[in-house]
């Protein structure tokens, strides 16, 4: 997966990416030199960008502070990200990725804010959507004039801005351009082409007036400005919503975990009750069941090999970052499918044995409990096949759970699948029906 | 009978280090064992008295030994005995005086009969060994390069790969059987190549059979068997092995070599099985897997209905929350996992 973490996070990532970006900038800072001497024309219209930039920017600075993580007592921090006023009382919107650790253990972390003047105070957390990645917070002693929400879609082609304190350098903009609601995402996105770095999760997405189109949220580490905002949208029904008294620390886990819940349980509604499969070999497997769902195919061109592989991989990319080594909500399987040309029927059931041990099952023993299993042969729709169910639940989240399905084919001398399927943070009753949605899919059609 | 005697003084391994020859006198023979230079046996052994034990046989053959008021007495079938009367001995115990085995001989004893000598070579009077020695050799190195074969899919890396694991086994092989031969020449004189390679060969190939026939009917007919099998199988194989062993290579009792041949792999079994199972409970990314994939011409028998395997996942949330509750028991805080 390239798609990076939440900005603003853990240190180590941080660092990891303050240092990436300090090469980069140093390689890029030459370029503008060498571009301006070869392409002369758009230098009025940049300049009037610019001093657009200038205005959005003093005319946000005061409602946007930096919000500050600490772990026990120190006074230096745990980590930072950004946020905006959106009610003249001190009631400012987040990342919820910026204050999860507050929320989840909050014996350990508190949060304090510092303005761009330089004031710095206590912040309580009021509301959270976790599906949405957003938080409500107090801000003590602090009220500066809201930013104006605009709730209606980000309109594809125009001027955007983005507004944080990145990597602990100062109130930043950076300038860009709104392309618009991304299609292909489960949870509502407007693709900001403009630069987010760590520490500017949280801050104002604007458009060319200083209305906040969405709250900055995410970037592809791998990738040039392709960066994220969470809908304006959003942060208005959580402010709606949002009942006066700050949030119960004592259920707030409750509180999240219902959250994930509702998203993944919302995914599997979306997938529906019969998944569209393709042909492979024989087999009629679960193909991409939804535009947001990302599939890859790929194969290996060798000719010579004795058991020839292909894979198809599917990701909803939908998990919710709730902390590190801790993202549910996502939902992916993969097929291999295997055949041979040269090999007897022996020997190839022993390549699909070895084939079976690869899955890559990932789950830290911190936040996750070991799995429960169930392996029988099954008849599918025209063949047997092998099948393994496992239920895990979470160690701090009640009531949801990840559950893993394994196939493999036991009808083909020569030709077989393997297939898997794991869904993260769901209902168990969800989860296990949609294990049988996707035995349901799988037929032999030769 | 003639109530001659020979009293040997045996090494640790039973070998005889010394022999005394005592002839009847008046009907009866007797000698004194003792570090002093008067006794007709002298021991230099520090914890034996000047004059220390009296060895006795009368007109019928029967042997005696009498404790003369040593400190550390005689040790006869792990009995201490101190003065009084004399002990009766059966025709070739040995028994301890110090730390001293002796042994007593008498005319009485049966003597086995000669060994035929053919030539210096023994290989017919083994003929019924080295046969079982080559079925199973040929068995091991079949069922060894089978499963070389079946696992290695490239041809062109198979040849490789069977001449490095018929190598490799029979290195360790060699190395095992030298071992033990070496152990038998310590103990008694001979190094017993032969047995100990008919120990190998024949537990190996019956493992080898025994462990892929239980792979393909778990395969075939769906057992689920306990991924436990495999090596509660080998390690049988590695139990008989070791006590046969031990038989053939140490003096010590049968009852004592099979307690230990089977004592030391159960035990390994029993920690290894354990430590895993241990990792297995506590981590979140084990799933077992407990069916071995065969041809389809080899499966016996369908598969239960989706219906019935969907009713029966029911039951996993209760085991799963279980689960969950054992590592928030046994594990509360375990260390966060390096991978990202």
């Amino acid at each position: 997966m390239n798609r990076a973490g939440p900005p603003g996070r853990a240190v180590a990532r941080g660092i990891a990416l303050l240092l990436l970006s300090v090469t980069c900038g140093a390689a890029q800072s030459r370029l503008p030199t060498d571009e301006a001497d070869a392409v002369s024309q758009p230098v009025p219209s940049a300049a009037t960008a610019s001093a657009a930039a200038r205005l959005i920017l003093d005319r946000v600075r005061p409602s946007v502070v930096q919000i500050k993580g600490f772990f026990g007592t120190n006074t230096a921090e745990a980590f930072h990200g950004s946020g905006f006023a959106v009610t003249d009382r001190g009631v400012f919107i987040t990342n919820w990725h910026v204050v999860s650790e507050v929320v989840l253990y909050p014996e350990k972390y508190r949060l304090e804010y510092r303005t761009a003047a330089g004031k710095t105070g206590r912040v309580t957390v009021r509301a959270i959507d976790v599906r949405h990645d957003l938080a409500l917070v107090d801000v003590e002693g602090f009220a500066p004039p809201p930013l104006r929400l605009r709730p209606h879609a980000a309109i594809g082609g125009e001027r955007a801005y983005s507004v944080g304190f990145p990597l602990d350098v100062g109130l930043t903009i950076t300038e860009g351009i709104s392309n618009g609601r991304v299609e292909d995402s489960f949870e509502p996105r407007v693709h900001y082409s403009g630069a987010l770095n760590a520490g500017m999760s949280g801050g104002p997405g604007l458009d060319g007036a200083g209305n906040v189109i969405g709250v900055n949220v995410a970037g592809y580490r791998a990738s040039q400005l392709v960066s994220f905002l969470v809908p304006a949208e959003h942060a208005v029904t959580l402010l709606e919503g949002a009942t006066k008294a700050p949030l119960d620390v004592r259920y707030a886990r409750d509180e999240v975990a219902r959250q994930v819940r509702a998203h993944s349980d919302a995914l599997l509604a979306t997938l529906g009750p019969k998944l569209p499969t393709q042909n492979h070999h024989g087999y009629e497997l679960p193909s991409k069941p939804a535009a947001f769902v990302e599939c890859r195919a790929a194969g290996d061109p060798a000719p010579d090999k004795p058991v020839s592989v292909e894979r198809v991989a599917c990701d909803a990319k939908s998990s919710i970052y709730l902390g590190r080594n801790l993202q549910p909500g996502g939902l992916s399987f993969q097929h291999q499918l295997l055949s041979t040309r040269s090999l007897d029927p022996w020997r190839f059931a022993h390549g699909m044995q070895a084939a079976k041990g690869s899955d890559n099952l990932f789950g830290s023993p911190r936040h996750l409990a070991p799995f429960a299993c169930k392996q029988r042969n099954v008849e599918l729709e025209g063949f047997t096949a092998n099948a393994t169910v496992c239920l895990r639940a979470y160690r701090k989240l009640d009531g949801i759970y990840d559950v893993y399905v394994r196939v493999v084919s036991k009808n083909g001398p020569r030709q077989g699948f393997l297939s898997s399927l794991i869904i993260t943070g769901v209902s168990p009753e969800r989860g296990l029906a949609f294990a049988r949605t996707y035995l349901d899919a799988m037929q032999w059609k030769p | 009978m003639e109530a001659v005697m020979v009293v040997e003084v045996l090494s640790g391994h039973h070998r005889v280090r010394a022999r005394y020859r005592f002839a009847p006198v008046g009907g009866e023979t007797h000698c004194t064992v003792g570090r002093s230079v008067t006794c007709d046996v002298v021991l230099d052994d520090p914890f034996v008295a000047a004059v220390h034990a009296r060895i006795n046989v009368d007109a019928e053959g029967r042997v005696t030994v009498a404790d003369l008021e040593s400190v550390n007495g005689v040790v006869i079938a792990g009995q201490r005995r101190h003065g009084g009367e004399p002990a009766e001995l059966d025709g070739g115990v040995v028994f301890r005086v110090g730390h001293t085995r002796l042994r007593v001989r008498t005319a009485r004893e049966a003597v086995a009969p000669e060994r035929p000598d053919r030539g210096g070579s023994s290989w017919r009077s083994r003929g019924m060994e080295l046969k079982v020695l080559a079925a199973g050799s040929a068995i091991s190195i079949a069922a060894t390069l089978f499963e070389v074969w079946t696992s290695t899919t490239q041809p062109r890396e198979l040849s490789t790969a069977l001449v490095t694991t018929l190598l490799a086994l029979l290195g360790l092989c060699g190395l095992w059987i030298a071992l033990w031969a070496l152990a038998s020449r310590v103990a008694f004189g001979e190094s017993r190549w032969v047995r100990h390679a008919v120990i190998v060969a024949v537990v190996y190939a019956v493992v080898s059979v025994v462990t892929a026939l239980v792979d393909v009917v778990n395969g075939a007919l769906g057992l689920h068997l306990s991924s436990a099998v495999g090596p509660v199988l080998v390690v049988i194989g590695v139990a008989v092995a070791l006590s046969a062993h031990l038989l053939t290579a140490s003096p010590m009792r049968a009852r004592f070599a099979l307690g230990i041949g089977v004592m030391i792999p159960f035990v390994m079994l029993a920690a290894t099985l354990w430590t895993q199972a241990r990792g297995q409970n506590r981590s979140p990314s084990y799933v077992g897997d407990r069916d071995l994939i065969v041809p389809p011409a080899l499966v016996m028998r369908r598969g239960e209905s989706l219906d019935r395997f969907a009713a029966d996942l029911t039951a996993l949330l209760g085991k799963a929350d279980a689960n969950r509750a054992f590592v928030e028991r046994e594990d509360p805080s375990p260390d966060e996992d390096e991978s990202d």
